[in-house]
């Protein structure tokens, strides 16, 4: 063999390995249904540029969005996760958590694959960071979502745990049934939605828990994919729809939890939403890319309740943690306790026809 | 004179590539261990970081003929030096580098930029570090076999720093020094750095803001200090596995709080904390706990050997990210606590689950340990709460009914402000029950166990995922296609060391380095599968991690100069290579104890340098073979290592690592025999 013959041998097997290796391990395709998705533009060459989210993705054939899931197939945008649930729980509706919404009742959890904001502190990753394909859904037609509720006695239907903005037409389409069929509605989001679909979703929807992450837009571009502005016009919107509303705000050390951002905070819920918003502070616990970082020290949240209390919000909790009373539901004008929360469980609920049974005031809430 | 200038000259042909040894050895060895705690300790950040450290040692070696003017004897110290410093330097690149990948602090990397990170952090002190091997050679060329000799005290200034570690691991743990200490605090931003301690096991950082200390494991979050809601609810929950436990034992759980938990719902019973690390001990703030608590410091067998029979038996560690923790969840673990607990015990089992949101990879991982837990006990229940609790026992007592759960509850007074009968509701929810069991079940994946650490290798899988780079089809369809695999990896193996013998053949002869780099895979191979038993069978490794180098460089030592003294021909030290990885795969499943490991290191050092010392004589006082030898040596140990130690292991078996390494030494007789063997360059 000379040198010539032995250079291609070497060249040749170093090819065919990785080759092999390929064939090896793949898996025979999948069929799946797939759904056009909606909010999209036809551009020239094959592109499409989604409208659904502010991200805009213009998408060429084959890519996909930054949510994973809505991928351009031959000019076409599809969504790849309709009719696929890939997290399924019948849970407390004070986990969404909602606080003012229908107390002691329990919610049909759902959620796919997906999400456009990619927090780096996500406690969801495991489903929200996923492409379509990483995961094991269930298959399940929005009829079929809706009966399940119906069989469970789910009071509602939630869209949670991941973002389901980017399951935007199956999510429209099982709010839809589940309002024909008598069932409320929750949307749990970061809000990152553009305004003609939300305001499309918003007919079908009761309640909103928003994430409102932080109040500085240097936040957003650095802990998410995100930015601040759309999240704090969903909120406007979404009052404008007539949807009852709850805004959450995960307290991570050193990153949102400034004693100034906080107050800011507060009073543009107030002043824009208004001041009987529910406002809760969460605990941050390390998960996802986050694991350098501790927890949120109870004493922060315990000064950013108060700090929002100051600033005129009249019903702020703490969660993610146990405190004496930062679940619990306080009379904003005699300050007698309301109802009484530890953790999942609500224990006395003091409420007459939604009002204060000591002074009388109409305490703010679908009760 | 001339006779004192002859004998410097040989004092310095001797002192510098032992210096070069030891500082090589030191380097590496606080310098991975940094690089691991920056990349949050991901094992296959060590593996690759390893890997590129022979290759740019390698390429180091190689550029050595570029530089004319290092072929000058003076230069030596200068080299030394400048590998002095950049090993310190070296350390301060970490967190800069880092951190120019990440806007925010304390944000685990993506695997490419870890990747980046490792190789960048590294390369000055390798390409340094190899120029300085060949200049050692040039530098002893008045010797006889100057690259044996070189060699010869290169590997024993390895043995000597691989000591002086283990000796004095405050001397040479950088967090001691201020210095490096503050450098390092950034990292746990907004937090200040309380102390940061190095011991066996690896570091422990506290940290304090606004009152709550916080405590971090290799530089992962690992619980805090006080009020902990994961930690009630999941001693709550673990509590209700058995009607009334009065003899409960914890192994872990001294960080996550659940130890402190457990004692505060348990005041009567008595409770012993098991950890491994002894310096936990040290600085936790132990004296919270009541007489009841006792702790136990040390290895979990032995120390649940000394231990009567208990009831409770709780396994609160992380997931299983390395063999030595996998071993914790493995079916000979579980039998072992049947054995001496008796059949009135229950053990109960946290592993990374999700509330119904499982991933494929801990739906694998969950499977893996409930298999092995099914293999051992009659009952096996899962309760789905945030941390999957998996409850197994000889007996009734295990329950996923949430009214029984309940009721033990209440009896016990294990109620407070969130763990009480809502949340116990909502975990044993049917739905949740239903869907998480069954995601569980269809999980495709195998027992765990000591020898085939099936979860060690979905824990990786899912760590992979976290960080952003799924391991791809190809690599988790592989465990179903073992003789593929073995077959592409062989070849790739033969391919490389011919390839090798090829690039070097004007330099060594072709049968020379080829088989080099075939023993030095499989002595390398064969070393990293004795120091995954050794973790396995005896559970300490970070004790032994440094006796490791140095038995196994003490041999290599030995080797090459009884090479130098008696001739004999190659072929029976590679064969005896072969024998001893046969007759380690018929006693893999008993332990030796650490001597045992230990010894059988060294052996497999003296084989290696025996065949290696043989491999280099006669062809030493060639120009430049110092680089051919040196470059074929760590491409098989790197090469091999990465393949056969670092990437099988955790596919298939520690079985098939083994009989990897008795392949090699196979290919390198062969390589030894066939290939020609003619005087270089003619
Ligand atoms: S929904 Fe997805 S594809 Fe559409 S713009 Fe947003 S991120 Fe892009
Ligand atoms: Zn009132």
């Amino acid at each position: 063999m000379n040198r010539v013959t032995r250079l291609i041998l070497v060249a040749l097997i170093l090819l065919l390995t990785p080759a092999l290796f390929y064939l090896a391990g793949r898996s025979p395709d999948e069929v799946s249904l797939l759904r056009k998705a909606e909010y999209t533009v036809s551009l020239p060459g094959n592109k499409v540029r989604c409208e659904l989210c502010p991200h805009f993705c213009t998408l060429s054939d084959g890519q996909t969005g930054i949510c994973k899931v809505r991928r351009n197939i031959k000019g076409t945008l599809y969504s790849l996760v309709y009719g696929q649930p890939v997290a399924l729980n019948n849970d407390p509706v004070e986990k969404k958590p909602l606080f003012h919404f229908r107390p002691g009742t329990k919610t049909l959890s759902l959620a796919t694959a997906g999400c456009n904001l990619n927090c780096n502190f996500c406690q969801n990753w495991e489903i929200s960071q996923a492409t379509p394909d990483s995961v094991t859904p269930y298959d399940m037609t929005p009829a079929q979502v809706v009966a399940l509720a119906k069989k469970n006695g789910s009071d509602s239907i939630s869209f949670t745990y991941t973002e389901p903005a980017v399951f935007f037409e199956y999510m429209r389409d099982i709010a839809k049934l589940a309002h024909e069929k008598r069932i409320k509605t929750i949307l749990v989001s970061c809000g990152y939605i553009n305004e003609k679909p939300l305001f499309e979703l918003a007919k079908y929807i009761d309640a909103a828990n928003i994430d409102l992450k932080g109040f500085r837009d240097e936040f957003y571009r650095d802990y998410t994919t995100g930015r601040l502005q759309p999240v704090l016009d969903t909120l406007r919107d979404l009052k404008t729809a007539g949807v009852f509303l709850e805004v959450t705000n995960l307290v991570i050390p050193g990153a949102n939890d400034d004693p100034e951002e906080t107050r800011k905070l507060a009073r543009w819920v107030k002043e824009n939403l208004g001041a009987d918003t529910p406002l809760h502070f969460s605990r941050f616990f390390p998960k996802y890319k986050l694991t350098a970082r501790a927890p949120t020290p109870p004493a922060k949240l315990a000064a950013a309740r108060v700090a929002a209390l100051k600033e005129g919000l009249k019903f702020v909790y703490v969660g993610n943690i146990a405190t004496e009373e930062g679940e619990d539901t306080f009379c904003p004008k005699c300050k007698k306790r309301l109802i009484e929360r530890d953790g999942f469980a609500v224990g006395e609920n003091r409420l007459k026809e939604g009002k204060c049974p000591f002074c009388g005031e109409k305490i703010h809430g679908r009760w | 004179m001339a006779g004192g200038e002859v004998s410097g000259k040989l004092g310095r042909s001797i002192l510098f590539p032992f210096l070069l040894g030891l500082l090589t050895a030191l380097t590496q060895t606080i310098l991975i261990r940094e690089l691991m705690i920056a990349t949050g300790a991901f094992e296959l950040v060590v593996a690759v970081a390893l890997s590129l450290w022979m290759l740019f040692t390698g390429i180091g070696s190689i550029s050595f003929r570029f530089f004319p003017f290092l072929q000058r004897g003076k230069v030596l110290p200068f080299l030394l030096i400048a590998l002095s410093l950049a090993a310190v330097g070296q350390l301060f690149l970490i967190a800069p580098l880092a951190a120019s990948f990440s806007p925010v602090a304390g944000m685990a990397l993506s695997i490419p930029a870890m990747v980046a990170v490792a190789a960048l952090v590294i390369i000055p002190g390798c390409i340094l570090g190899g120029l300085a091997f060949p200049a050692c050679v040039e530098a002893a060329r008045d010797r006889r076999e100057p690259t044996g000799a070189v060699y010869l005290m290169e590997s024993g200034g390895m043995a000597a720093g691989a000591l002086l570690f283990y000796l004095f691991l405050d001397l040479f743990s950088p967090v001691n020094y201020p210095v490096y200490r503050d450098h390092y605090a950034a990292r746990y931003f907004p937090d200040t750095l309380l102390f940061s301690r190095d011991g066996r096991y690896g570091r422990l950082d506290a940290t304090e803001r606004e009152g709550q200390r916080a405590y971090f494991r290799n530089g992962q979050a690992a619980g805090v200090a006080g009020e902990n809601r994961p930690a009630e609810e999941f001693a709550g929950l673990v509590l209700t596995q058995h009607p009334a436990p009065h003899r409960i034992a914890v192994i872990g759980g001294l960080l996550s709080g659940s130890a402190v938990a457990l004692a505060a719902r348990m005041p009567h019973a008595t409770i012993t904390v098991i950890e491994q690390e002894p310096m936990l001990f040290e600085i936790y703030p132990t004296d919270i706990f009541g007489k009841n608590v006792i702790l136990r410091s040390g290895e979990p067998v032995a120390v649940m050997t000394a231990l009567p029979p208990q009831e409770l038996i709780i396994i609160d560690l992380p997931d299983p990210s390395s063999v030595m923790l996998s071993r914790f969840f493995s079916r000979e673990f579980f039998h072992f606590l049947r054995e001496h607990n008796g059949p009135g015990a229950v053990i109960v089992v946290g592993l990374s689950g999700g509330r119904g949101m499982l991933a494929p990879e801990t739906a694998a991982l969950n499977r893996s340990v409930q298999k092995a837990l099914q293999e051992v006990f009659r009952e096996v229940v899962l309760v789905p709460a945030d941390h999957h609790l998996w409850a197994a026992a000889d007996n009734d007592f295990p329950t996923a009914d949430p009214a029984v759960v309940i009721e033990r509850m209440e009896r016990n007074r294990l109620n407070g402000t969130w763990f009480n009968g809502a949340l116990v509701q909502d975990i044993f929810e049917p739905m949740r029950r239903q869907l998480t069991t069954a995601a569980v079940k269809r999980a495709a994946t195998r027992e765990n166990r000591l020898l085939t650490p099936a979860a060690y290798f979905e824990t990786l899988r899912h760590t992979a995922r976290r960080l952003g780079a799924p391991l791809p089809a190809v690599i988790t369809a592989l465990p179903a296609r073992p003789l593929f695999f073995f077959l592409i990896t062989g070849a790739f193996a033969t391919l490389c060391a011919a390839g090798i013998a090829f690039f070097f053949r004007r330099r060594m002869a072709p049968a020379q380095s080829g088989a080099i780099f075939c023993v030095s895979g499989s002595a390398f191979v064969l070393q990293l599968a004795l120091m995954t038993l050794l973790q396995v069978q005896v559970g300490q490794i970070y004790h032994f991690i440094a006796l490791f180098t140095v038995s196994f460089m003490l041999g290599t030592t030995a080797g090459v100069s009884v090479s130098r003294m008696i001739s004999y021909s190659s072929l029976l030290p590679i064969a005896a290579l072969a024998l001893l990885a046969t007759a380690l795969l018929w006693v893999a499943d008993r332990s030796l104890g650490a001597t045992g490991y230990v010894a059988l290191d060294l052996i497999v050092g003296l084989l290696g340098g025996l065949s290696i010392g043989n491999l280099t004589r006669n062809y030493g006082k060639e120009r430049s073979s110092g680089t051919a030898f040196y470059v074929a040596d760590l491409a098989g140990a790197a090469l091999c290592g990465l393949l056969f130690g670092a990437a099988i292991l955790p596919l298939y078996d520690l079985r098939s690592s083994i009989a990897a390494a008795g392949v090699l030494a196979l290919i390198g007789m062969f390589a030894a025999l066939v290939m020609p063997r003619g005087q270089p360059g003619r």
